[in-house]
This record gives structure tokens, C-alpha cells and sequence, in this order.
């Protein structure tokens, strides 16, 4: 009997080898192109030239920092939030993209050159499904550590009582939401706002 | 003589394959099932558990905050007494049981100056102490919930510690040095659940296993029933008809392939028997010239004539029956001793035999079966009824083909050299065998004869130079 001639040899090369090639480097192609991109850094660098909303030096112990020295900055976009009144209470709502930076020192004592051991900051971005409160609670190990979003809810429970009565500075005593800022406003804003019927007692 | 191959049932084989795919497949999903179900019912525990620590949470909170402590208190005893497979406790973040002594109140009367809260007349230590690793892990920084199950002393219960953050308003009478006040623990008691779990678990196994069983066994029954007892019918019709027996017959009541492959079969078996029985009746050339192998040419062949001597005096006073019995038995014999010696019959007539001997050693061989009748005949006569024959052999040119009309027709020999062997059995006496001058040239090296002699014959006009044969050398002894 007679053995069959391949008619076309080329198509069964090409089913064999060419074709489980091809689907390969489609998975590899697509699982790549599924891959996350490196994480973007949330807080630039020149985040001390931004103005500072510390109404007098940070330096008690509160839960969370407990006793280190604490120097807030609030970043340009921050410094005029939204104002609202609802049911009669005072709305205060930073923008989207607002970032506020707060350097941990060991203790009030800088000298030249100290850079502080930890930054803690917030950024508002309620669109993120990491957000809390419409913020990114980040913490960061002194100025060259990897920043690192805190996904549970510890940052978040302590700062929703800067929307209720607190003991800091004005203790908002008027029962202001203000953005779970204890401190919203920056010094600028407190010295051209003299008139303001708020006093946040800085 | 080639190794048996290990036979392996077919029953084993199927058998395997199926039970390999119910426990893999099944299986496989049963256990991914029973996997994710109890997945869900823990995760569903455990967001229970956290919803309700977060209750509490806000409950510690809203009686704290207007400084109602110890409404707390009775409030976690309450709910104690509920339900004794449900228990809530609250640890100091150093690990002490809170709410059963005065320290806390006397830190708290300090930092506002006034004994705001009266102290307990009776301190208690209620001896629980929270579970490591977990409670370390529930108040490091940051702190988070820990959900875990514990088991001890025959029970099991799944288990959440919340951490109690300091949180800022807290801080006017727990100050602010710290920032995490306690953790919430809220144990449930789930020993039945887990057995009733086992329980399902073993149930399910079980089950599984009676019917992976069950199925085995069922599969084996129609295994055997429909396919593996057809099979070996049509295996022992093929042995019956290997051995020689034609009337074997393939009988089953399969509506399938098997069925089918059984009436091909028989339709087999008619045809070799068919065939077997047409193969009495002609000779082997005969055949294999209807098989298209053989086809009419010149050639040069031994040709082999017998015949019996007497037969017509032995004929007379007996009864047809014994005639045709004791000349079959005869020529039988006679046929047996041409095909050993690797002759072929190419016909009878009457009482005469017509062989053919072919190749290098035809004129040796039809000397070996001559002498063998020869001597048989001559040792055990009463065999035979006391029949001998005479034997002629001549080798020479022969035309074979086929000879007769397109409706009957039979492959024989013809010529010369088929008629010379003719007239050579005519002349031999009985047990006697003459052969011609060229069977004694091709075969002079290995057998022994009397002679020349000179024979006249019918048709020849000169006289044949013929040999009596008398054995082959090797044997040394003839007829």
C-alpha cells in the first residue's frame, strides 16, 4: 500500500510549531500588559516651601503621634476649600488632589540639617478605592523611604474627631465637617482672615 | 517461542478510567465546593463578628464619652448572661482584664482632678488573659482587628480582638500618651457547628465513596453483560474454528458494533468452511490458480501416477458401502504420504491418483512418497484390505493450466511427460514402483534402483529406459 504524500507539508508545520508559539507570546503579551505599573509618588519634594498650618507648636502627646514633634504643611490647592452650609452646619471641603504633609521629629529640638523620621500625610482623592474619608492616609519612613497607603481604618478613626468637638487648638466647638483636618487653615489664611466671624483661637 | 503479553481485563481497564474520572472530576468538584461553602459560612462569621465588635465599639464610646462607664460594665454583663456560647470581654492594652479593678478609675480621677468616679469596694481578677500572638498583632501600630479560631478543652469558637484606639476625644480623661486604650474580645462558641461540619464531612466522604462504589460496580455488571461475555463468545468460536470445527456459530442478541462484528463472524466462518470443503475437491493448484497465483504455463514437473491393482476382483461380493470405505481409506493414506513429501493431488480417477511434485527436489520427494505407500502397504496389508498398487513416476516439460469449458474446468497437467507416467504405473506390478530415466538422473545421488530396463509402451514407438526403484540411500531398504 502505497504511503499518502503530505499535500500541503508547510501547513503542518505550522500547526505544530508555529501556532502554540503564537498563542504563548499572546499570554505572555497580554499578562504584561495586564502587569501594574510601578506605584507614582504621591509627595514631591518641595512640599516645606508650602505654607504651614500649625497654630502653635505641635509638641503634646496625642494618640497616634503620641509625644514627637509634629510641623504641618498644606499644599497650594488646599489653601482655599470649598465652604458650605447644611442643616445649619458649616461644610469645609478640600479639592481634589489637596495634599497635606506632616514631618514626626524625635523631638522639638531641630538642628541644621535634621530631617524628621517619619512623614504622615494626606491626600484627597475620593475616587481612590483605597481612600478613607476621601483621603489617602500615607506614611513614610524619613525623606527617602517608600511612601506606603494605609489601607486600614487607624489614621481614619482618629482624624473623624476633628469633625466632632476635640481638644486641640479651637476644639471646634462649633461642630464644624472639616475634612478630617484638626488644623485646616494655614497661617496665611488666619492672618488675612482677621475679620472672620471663626475663631479658631491659633 | 515469543513471551505471552500480560493480559490486562478489559473490566480493569474501563473501570479504572471511569473511577479516575469521577474521583478527579467529582471529586475534584465536590471538595472545591465543600471548600468554598465552608469559606463562606467562616467569612460570613467573621464579618458577624466584626460588625458586632464594631457595635460594641461605638457602645464603649457612646457610654464612655458622657461618662457613663459603668453602664458599660453592666451592659457587657448583660450580654454575658445572654447566651453562655457568646462572651464579650475587654483587655488593657497591657493584657489585664479592664473593668474588674480601680485602676483605671484612679487614673482618670487624677487627670480631672476630682474623684469623679466613685472606686470599686472589691477588686476582682476574673484570671482570663487574651491569646498570643493575636493580641500583640491586634494593638502593634498600626493596630487592626485579629479574627481567629481557638480550640481547647473539647470546644472550638472563633474568636475577633478589636483594638480601642485613644481616640482624641478620649484623651481629656485617658490622656493622650498612648494610642491604643484596649481591645474588645468577643468569643463564639462554635463546637457544634464544627462537629455538625465533621459530621456533613464524614457523611459526604462516605457517600461519595458508596457511589463511586456503587457506579464501579453497576459499570462492571454491564462491563461484563454487553460487551466482555460477547467478545469471549465470538473469542471461543474463533478457537472452535481454528481447531477444525466449521459448525461453530457466533450467537448474540447485541443491537450494536458487537452484535454486528458476531454475524461478520459467521458469515466468516460459512466462508472457510466453504472453502476447507471446495479444497477436497480440487487440487491446490486448482485453488490458487482461482486466486489468481497460479497461471497456465510450460514447466518442467514431476509427475506421480498410482494405481491400485486387484481392486476389481476385491470389488466383487462386497457391499458398495465397504468399497468406497476401504478405497477412500487407501487413497487417503496415499493423499497423506504425496502432501508430506510436499506433492499435490491433481486428481483422482476412480481408483488411480494423479500427483504433482515441483521444484528442485520433486523427483526425490515423489520417490520418498512412493516407497513410504509402497512400504506401508507391504507391512500392514490387512490395512488395506490386501490392496496394493503400482507406481509410476516420470519427470519432464508438462503444459499446466486450466483444461475444460468456462462452466467446467479444472487445472491440470497435460503432455508427454503425463502421459509417459501414466503408461510407467500401467507397466508396474503390484508394490512396485517404475521410474523413468530422468527421475533416476535428478535423483540418482539419493536413491537406489534396479535396472535399466527396456519398457515398451503404448504410443511410443521406441522402447523407455526405466529403473525399478528400491529405496532411498539414506534408508537402505525399500519395497
Amino acid at each position: 500500500m502505497k504511503s499518502q504524500k503530505k499535500i500541503i507539508p508547510s501547513l503542518d508545520v505550522f500547526a505544530r510549531l508555529i501556532v502554540p508559539f503564537l498563542f504563548f507570546v499572546s499570554v505572555g503579551a497580554f499578562g504584561f500588559s495586564c502587569k501594574k505599573g510601578p506605584e507614582r509618588a504621591y509627595l514631591p519634594t518641595n512640599y516645606q516651601s508650602w505654607a504651614r498650618t500649625d497654630p502653635q507648636p505641635l509638641d503634646y502627646p496625642i494618640p497616634g503621634h503620641e509625644d514627637r514633634y509634629r510641623v504641618p504643611y498644606l499644599s497650594p490647592l488646599g489653601e482655599e476649600p470649598s465652604i458650605s452650609e447644611k442643616s445649619g452646619r458649616r461644610y469645609l471641603e478640600f479639592k481634589t488632589g489637596t495634599v497635606l504633609i506632616k514631618e514626626i521629629y524625635m523631638s522639638k529640638q531641630i538642628a541644621e540639617g535634621d530631617t524628621p523620621v517619619m512623614l504622615t500625610a494626606m491626600v484627597k482623592a475620593p475616587q481612590d478605592q483605597r481612600s478613607r474619608g476621601g483621603w489617602l492616609w500615607i506614611v513614610k519612613q524619613g525623606l527617602s523611604g517608600p511612601e506606603m497607603i494605609m489601607e486600614s481604618e487607624f489614621c481614619f478613626t482618629c482624624h473623624a474627631n476633628a469633625n466632632d468637638a476635640h481638644p486641640y487648638g479651637d476644639k471646634n466647638a462649633n461642630l464644624e465637617f472639616r475634612d478630617y483636618v484638626f488644623f485646616p487653615y494655614p497661617r496665611s489664611v488666619q492672618a488675612s482672615s482677621s475679620s472672620s466671624s471663626t475663631d479658631y483661637g491659633y | 517461542m515469543a513471551g505471552k503479553k500480560k493480559i490486562i481485563p478489559l473490566t480493569r481497564k474501563v473501570n479504572f478510567v471511569i473511577l479516575l474520572s469521577l474521583i478527579l472530576g467529582f471529586g475534584g468538584i465536590i471538595a472545591f465546593l465543600s471548600n468554598w461553602i465552608l469559606l463562606n459560612i467562616e467569612n460570613s462569621v467573621r464579618a458577624n463578628l466584626e460588625q458586632q465588635s464594631e457595635i460594641l465599639y461605638k457602645t464603649i464610646e457612646n457610654f464612655m464619652m458622657p461618662g457613663d462607664a459603668p453602664r458599660a460594665v453592666d451592659y457587657f454583663g448583660a450580654i454575658n448572661d445572654i447566651n453562655p456560647s457568646y462572651s464579650i470581654m475587654v483587655y488593657r492594652a497591657d493584657g489585664s482584664p479592664a473593668f474588674f479593678d480601680n485602676a483605671t478609675l484612679r487614673d482618670v480621677n487624677t487627670r480631672l482632678g476630682r474623684e469623679r468616679f466613685p472606686l470599686r469596694s472589691r477588686e476582682t481578677d476574673p484570671g482570663a488573659r487574651p491569646m498570643e500572638p493575636e493580641f500583640s498583632r491586634s494593638v502593634a501600630i498600626p493596630p487592626d482587628n485579629v479574627f481567629f479560631e481557638e480550640s481547647g478543652q473539647g470546644r472550638s469558637y472563633y474568636r475577633i480582638y478589636k483594638p480601642l484606639i485613644n481616640l482624641p476625644k478620649c484623651t481629656s480623661c485617658h490622656g493622650g500618651e498612648h494610642t491604643i486604650r484596649g481591645v474588645v474580645d468577643i468569643r463564639n462558641d462554635i463546637s457544634s457547628s464544627v462537629s455538625e461540619r465533621s459530621l456533613a464531612l464524614l457523611v459526604g466522604i462516605g457517600s461519595f465513596l458508596l457511589l463511586v462504589g456503587a457506579i464501579s460496580f453497576g459499570l462492571t455488571l454491564y462491563l461484563r453483560a454487553d460487551i466482555i461475555r460477547p467478545v469471549k463468545i465470538i473469542g471461543q468460536v474463533c478457537s472452535q474454528v481454528t481447531a477444525g470445527d466449521f459448525s461453530a456459530r457466533v450467537t448474540l442478541k447485541n443491537r450494536d458494533e458487537i452484535g454486528d462484528l458476531g454475524a461478520t463472524v459467521n458469515d466468516m466462518v460459512v466462508g472457510l468452511r466453504e472453502r476447507f470443503q471446495l479444497s477436497k475437491y480440487v487440487s491446490g493448484s486448482t485453488i490458487k490458480s482461482l486466486q489468481g497465483e497460479e497461471k497456465g504455463v510450460k514447466q518442467e514437473l514431476t509427475i506421480f501416477f498410482s494405481d491400485i491393482r486387484g481392486f476389481t476382483s476385491y470389488s466383487e461380493g462386497k457391499a458398495p458401502e465397504e468399497i468406497v470405505e476401504r478405497l477412500n481409506g487407501l487413497l487417503s493414506f496415499q493423499t497423506d504420504c504425496i502432501h508430506e513429501e510436499g506433492g499435490d493431488v491433481d486428481k483422482y480417477v476412480g481408483d488411480e491418483i494423479v500427483a504433482v511434485y515441483r521444484g528442485p527436489d520433486a523427483a526425490v520427494a515423489a520417490c520418498r512418497s512412493a516407497l513410504r505407500i509402497q512400504a506401508k502397504l507391504g507391512q500392514s496389508p490387512q490395512d488395506f484390505g490386501g490392496l496394493t498398487v503400482g507406481i509410476g513416476i516420470n519427470h519432464g516439460p508438462v503444459i499446466q493450466g486450466m483444461v475444460g469449458s468456462q462452466k467446467r474446468a479444472d487445472f491440470t497437467v497435460i503432455g508427454d511427460t503425463v502421459n509417459t507416467a501414466s503408461r510407467l504405473c500401467g507397466a508396474a506390478k503390484k508394490g512396485q514402483i517404475i521410474i523413468s530415466e530422468s527421475v533416476s538422473v535428478l535423483a540418482k545421488d539419493e536413491i537406489l534402483t534396479e535396472g535399466p530396463f527396456r519398457l515398451s509402451v503404448k504410443g511410443k514407438a521406441q522402447p523407455l529406459r526405466v529403473f525399478i526403484l528400491q529405496a532411498i540411500k539414506a534408508e537402505g531398504s525399500g519395497a
